[in-house]
């Protein structure tokens, strides 16, 4: 399968806890502007990779990298690659919502404020785009010092998500963004993800293969460390190629 | 493949296919007690097509229902998601195909056909050969043959022919014997059922290719879908299909 507008390429990228192998020569390309879904069964590396894009992985002790990240023609393993610039580009959502115990306004403004935004007026913008991207202004706007931790689940994730849009990053990382919520809030989410696609780049780890199958463009199935599928989400769902995908799509493993 | 780690989808699909095999024995029992009957000229043949549409059009519903549960319930995907739409799809053709031969031999049942004039024609070797795609579209479907649906629209073929053979043959009769127009007018009409018949029959075998192999065989010849297969197929075919 040929990507066009590659945003991500990884090449040859092998990853080792200690001396277990847990991601085996994955190769692949993630386009611009569309959604990318990982799936697999637990322990198969579909999240491990999907932290390999934004460095995360570099926070655990005895994890060794091989191969290549490239995102916008740069490699982000090089070594003079500065890791809090690449981070504030390449943003994360987790599969539990965890917002600071601050105000909606607070978590929102936290990483303009680091990144050295200071002006108020500039801040209030910015927060509240962040806010109307995510699709949660219109519940908020009348209570933004209110603690954040008083919103809903779903609501506290599409926070989370505006937090993550607020630093202005070109990629999305989403790690079973909507498992923990109920079915509502779960649309609520896919639907932000559709309307977000339109200007960010998103890749999504997800259990749910529903879901995947909803949302995404393009899906990749790991399993044991490797990738043994990737091509378009309706040929992967209707047809996939390896019998191993079909046997873990239609249920026959997992 | 594998079982699924949920029998109970397990047991569902299996159950579909029991269903499906069972229907289009019931259709192949039909078609070949309605051609007994108006050789034979015995009316219990007759009644026994009759009977066999009651089963069918039971089955019938019993298969739509399953359908519709099991994409609810189940949201199945690849080549389980491919039975269920072509199981779907599969039962109306063979539905229709009860109904067609309910009504051939209902039609007998109110006119006098005397059997020496259907000898004349190739309508009984039609039946025979819509009954054997039948039986081979039912070991391509229960095997996952390809090669036997592929069979199967062969026959269709032949059996086109005798379509136009029979339609010879019965006009001519006509021409020269205008006290046997009413019968060699059933027997036009039954040349005809049998020849939608076929065809719904090659329709199902397009729909096992979809089975198979996900790729769409509808309105194909028969080179087209083993062109198709193996990847043969010219460019601007493929082409009208990524536009779709």
């Amino acid at each position: 399968m040929i990507i066009q507008n590659t945003k991500i390429s990884t090449q040859n990228l092998d990853l080792f806890y200690g001396t277990k192998q847990a991601l085996n020569d994955i190769t692949l390309d993630i386009p611009e502007n569309k959604v990318t879904a990982f799936i697999g069964p637990s322990g198969c590396g579909k999240s491990t990779f999907l932290r390999t894009l934004n460095r995360m992985n570099d926070l655990i002790d005895g994890v060794k990298i091989t191969g290549k990240v490239i995102i916008d023609d740069i490699d982000i393993y090089d070594k003079n690659i500065d890791v809090v610039q690449l981070r504030k580009r390449i943003g994360m959502v987790f599969q539990k919502s965890n917002p600071f115990p601050k105000s909606i306004y607070d978590n929102v403004a936290y990483g303009p404020r680091v990144n050295g935004i200071n002006d108020r007026s500039k801040l209030d913008e910015i927060v509240e785009e962040s806010l109307k991207r995510a699709a949660i202004w219109e519940e908020t706007k009348d209570r933004l010092k209110n603690s954040a931790l008083g919103l809903s689940g779903g609501q506290q994730q599409r926070l989370c998500i505006a937090r993550c849009l607020a630093v202005n990053p070109d990629v999305i990382l989403m790690d079973e963004p909507a498992s923990a919520l109920d079915p509502i809030s779960t649309s609520k989410i896919e639907e932000l993800i559709q309307e977000l696609k339109e200007q960010y780049t998103i890749v999504i780890v997800t259990h749910n293969m529903q879901q995947a199958a909803r949302i995404s463009d393009y899906t990749a199935f790991f399993y044991l460390g490797e990738l043994i599928e990737y091509d378009k989400t309706k040929k992967i769902f209707t047809n996939p190629t390896n019998k191993k995908t079909e046997e873990y799509v239609t249920g026959r493993f997992g | 493949m594998n079982e699924h780690i949920s029998k109970r989808f397990d047991n569902e699909l299996n159950k579909l296919r029991y269903r499906l095999v069972s229907m289009g024995t019931l259709v192949q029992q039909q078609i070949e007690f309605t051609i007994k009957a108006i050789v034979s000229d015995n009316m219990d043949y007759a009644k026994v097509v009759l009977e066999l549409e009651e089963k069918i059009n039971s089955l019938d519903i019993k298969i739509e229902k399953q359908c519709v549960r099991v994409i609810a319930l189940h949201q199945p995907v690849a080549r389980d998601l491919r039975l269920i739409l072509t199981g779907y799809q599969i039962n109306i053709y063979l539905e229709i195909m009860g109904d067609m031969a309910t009504n051939i031999v209902k039609d007998f049942m109110e006119m006098l056909t005397p059997p020496e004039l259907i000898e004349d024609t190739k309508i009984p070797e039609m039946a025979q050969k819509i009954q054997l795609m039948i039986n081979k579209l039912l070991d391509s479907f229960i095997d996952m043959d390809f090669e036997l649906a592929m069979d199967a629209i062969r026959l269709e073929e032949e059996i086109d022919k005798m379509h136009k053979e029979n339609f010879e043959i019965l006009t001519n009769k006509m021409m020269y014997n205008y006290r046997i127009v009413q019968p060699c007018s059933y027997l036009l009409d039954v040349n005809r059922n049998f020849q939608i018949l076929a065809r719904q029959t090659r329709s199902i075998a397009q729909e096992l290719v979809y089975l198979f192999d996900a790729k769409v065989a509808k309105h194909k010849e028969i080179d087209q879908i083993i062109q198709k297969r193996s990847g043969t197929e010219i460019k601007e075919n493929i082409k009208t299909e990524n536009q779709e």
